[in-house]
């Protein structure tokens, strides 16, 4: 042993310094248990999913139980959490939450950036009857197991706020029969609404209360919601095996092993309600590459995760619209309904009637992402929005309500020749409009299944 | 779309093997969690220089050592602990080639990170510095260095041997001395 060296113990110092506060703030505590509860439960450590189909079976649900005439509740007992929304075409949300978030709406109306209202000439105005339905999917602990032994320890512990996996935004115009979806990855780095912080967006979403999330929202994007669904864990497994399982074409072989997703070759997959969750909710998606036989990991991250998520939806959608309705599922449906949703109570089954019927006939659902760049802040990875773009602008124009939404796959937009911010990890990507025609181009990167093949 | 019948789906890997008496074993699993949590997180922090991977880590980790922990084969849980901690990072470093190569073949341009103000420019040096070592070198240093073990204990903790952590440790160090010391 040589002397002691000084170097030994400011390097200790120092080190200690740099995780004094780690892991101290109750944030983090929650975080940390949380993910160990989720991985105890499931051998292979599910990370929750995402969901949005919802909508639609929530809906198909509500007209069920409609047509067999008995009447549907949407905000069920068990989930007594009510949530203020203002249920009128209009676009602003009202946040009467309580006193707690008596400075919301202030905050809002102060630092909301109306995103300079586009005015585009050639087409038509958008149809104010419109509406934007804010979907998330989030762990609540809803779907324990009491008999695994895992659940003592880990599970039910006070305190252990959700965690929102999936944050979407679906836009239905009854008129014209269109619908698209706007994707918020979880990690995206925003302005929390009633705080003076910036955070991840996932942080905003208070159990059983999305008013702050939808504050955050307005805030962030001037995009308003009309209406709210919640779906949890359980709902989302449930709803794939009541439509029969999910078939999802794979170019490549695919595995997860931290989900365990594990689709063993390339053709159509049927996933059940479990093996379904594995694969929405997978982060470390593997593929087999065909030339060197090994497993490569899909480097996107978040980004392809959402982009296979909202695949995904489009699919269940399809299953839910095609299988709903048959006796069994109907009932299924009305049963998740009941049990795993939380809407808002503005969503009245006259409402959801007409959003079930919009959505039946919906030729295609365009899928939008937000544009972001990923950046390390106070040592968290996270993905800031880039909004400037032309392209982007388009896109928050459709759920402004400032422009039509795009029918069918190729939605018209003035404008989106422009890519995101440069460097954008995921710039639009934009081609150049066609024949004057221009395009929203869909967000897809990552390895994700081909859009137009069917199972 | 066509439904097949039966949906043909991966089992989920039996997490019932483990033993219906795990409850006591899991009791006094709560009680390691919460004692050996934030010592865990920290030594992820530095191990991985992002306090998010970190996070996801440290759950990993206490997930992972939960069926041997009922088992019974987990005789010093910090130990046991760490040297997870310090495996999982280098299988992690391990994908993470994987992922630069694919994001390569892929055409993507590495971000630049950018560095939030509050006092974080004191640690900033230090987690980049750490992230610039091998793997081995950079666990050796922290566990010695944060951890206070000393080299035996190390040597026990990774399974390797004295001169192993010593070697390992003498470089770290130096490594370090030259990363941080040059700087203004």
């Amino acid at each position: 042993m040589n002397d002691h060296d000084p170097f030994e113990d400011q390097l200790a110092a120092r080190m200690k310094a740099a995780t004094g506060n780690v892991g101290v703030s109750d944030d983090l505590d929650t975080a940390v248990s949380r993910r160990v509860q989720a991985r105890a439960r499931r051998s292979t450590g599910i990370r929750l999913g995402t969901i949005a189909a919802v909508v639609a079976i929530t809906m198909t649900g509500v007209a069920w139980s409609r047509s067999a005439s008995s009447p549907a509740t949407l905000s069920p007992g068990a989930t007594n959490e009510t949530t203020p929304i203002d249920t009128g075409a209009s676009d602003t949300v009202s946040s009467d939450t309580g006193a707690s978030d008596a400075s919301v709406s202030t905050d809002t109306g102060e630092s909301m950036q109306p995103g300079d209202p586009l005015v585009v000439e050639s087409f038509p105005a958008a149809n104010p009857e419109a509406i934007n339905i804010l979907v998330t999917g989030s762990d609540n602990n809803s779907c324990v197991d009491a008999d695994d032994p895992s659940a003592s320890t880990l599970l039910d512990r006070d305190g252990l706020g959700q965690r929102t996996d999936t944050i979407m935004i679906i836009r239905v115009d009854p008129t014209t029969n269109s619908a698209a979806m706007l994707s918020f990855p979880r990690d995206l780095w925003v302005a929390i609404a009633g705080t003076d912080t910036k955070s991840r967006i996932n942080g905003a979403l208070v159990e059983g209360d999305p008013q702050r999330l939808i504050d955050t929202i307005l805030l962030n994007f001037a995009i308003p919601i009309h209406h709210y669904i919640g779906l949890d864990f359980c709902g989302f497994t449930t709803l794939v095996d009541a439509v029969g399982g999910v078939a999802v074409p794979f170019e490549y072989a695919a595995r997860d092993d931290h989900s365990g997703l594990d689709v063993p070759q390339p053709g159509c997959y049927t996933f059940d309600g479990d093996a379904a969750l594995s694969y929405v909710r997978s982060r470390h998606y593997q593929y087999l590459d065909p030339v060197t036989n090994d497993y490569r990991e899909d480097p996107s991250g978040d980004i392809g995760r959402i982009g296979r998520q909202q695949d995904f939806v489009r699919r269940l959608v399809t299953a839910v619209v095609a299988n709903g309705f048959s006796p069994t599922s109907a009932l299924d449906l009305i049963d998740i309904a009941q049990q795993h949703v939380i809407t808002d109570p503005g969503l009245t089954p006259d409402i959801a009637l007409r959003l079930a019927g919009v959505l039946r006939n919906v030729a295609a659902v365009g899928t939008y992402q937000i544009e972001v760049v990923g950046r390390s802040i106070a040592g968290n990875a996270v993905l800031e929005p880039q909004l400037d773009g032309k392209h982007m602008q388009s896109v928050l124009g459709v759920f402004r309500g400032e422009l039509p939404v795009p029918i069918g796959s190729q939605p018209p937009s003035p404008g989106s020749d422009a890519t995101g911010a440069t460097g954008a990890t995921v710039a639009s990507g934009a081609s150049s409009p066609s024949d004057g025609e221009p395009i929203i181009e869909q967000h897809v990167r990552g390895i994700v299944p081909p859009v137009d093949v069917v199972c | 779309m066509q439904i097949p019948a039966a949906p043909i789906s991966p089992e989920p890997r039996p997490l019932s093997t483990v033993a219906r008496s795990a409850t006591t074993a899991d009791d006094s699993y709560a009680e390691l969690f919460v004692a050996h949590r934030l010592a865990v997180l920290r030594l992820a922090t530095l191990l991985t220089g992002d306090a998010s991977v970190a996070e996801e880590m440290t759950a990993e980790v206490f997930a992972k050592v939960l069926p041997k922990w009922r088992r019974g084969v987990v005789d010093e849980p910090l130990h046991y602990l760490r040297r997870s901690v310090v495996n999982e990072v280098r299988s992690r470093h391990r994908r993470r080639g994987h992922e630069r190569r694919a994001m390569t073949r892929l055409g993507a341009r590495p971000q630049p990170s950018t560095v939030a103000l509050d006092g974080l420019e004191l640690r900033l040096p230090l987690l980049a510095a750490l992230s610039a070592l091998p793997v081995r070198q950079r666990a050796v240093v922290v566990l010695r260095f944060h951890d206070d073990l000393t080299e035996v204990q190390v040597a026990r903790t990774l399974g390797v041997s004295l001169g192993t952590v010593k070697t390992h440790s003498r470089r770290g160090l130096d490594q370090l001395r030259t990363l941080l010391e040059e700087k203004p």
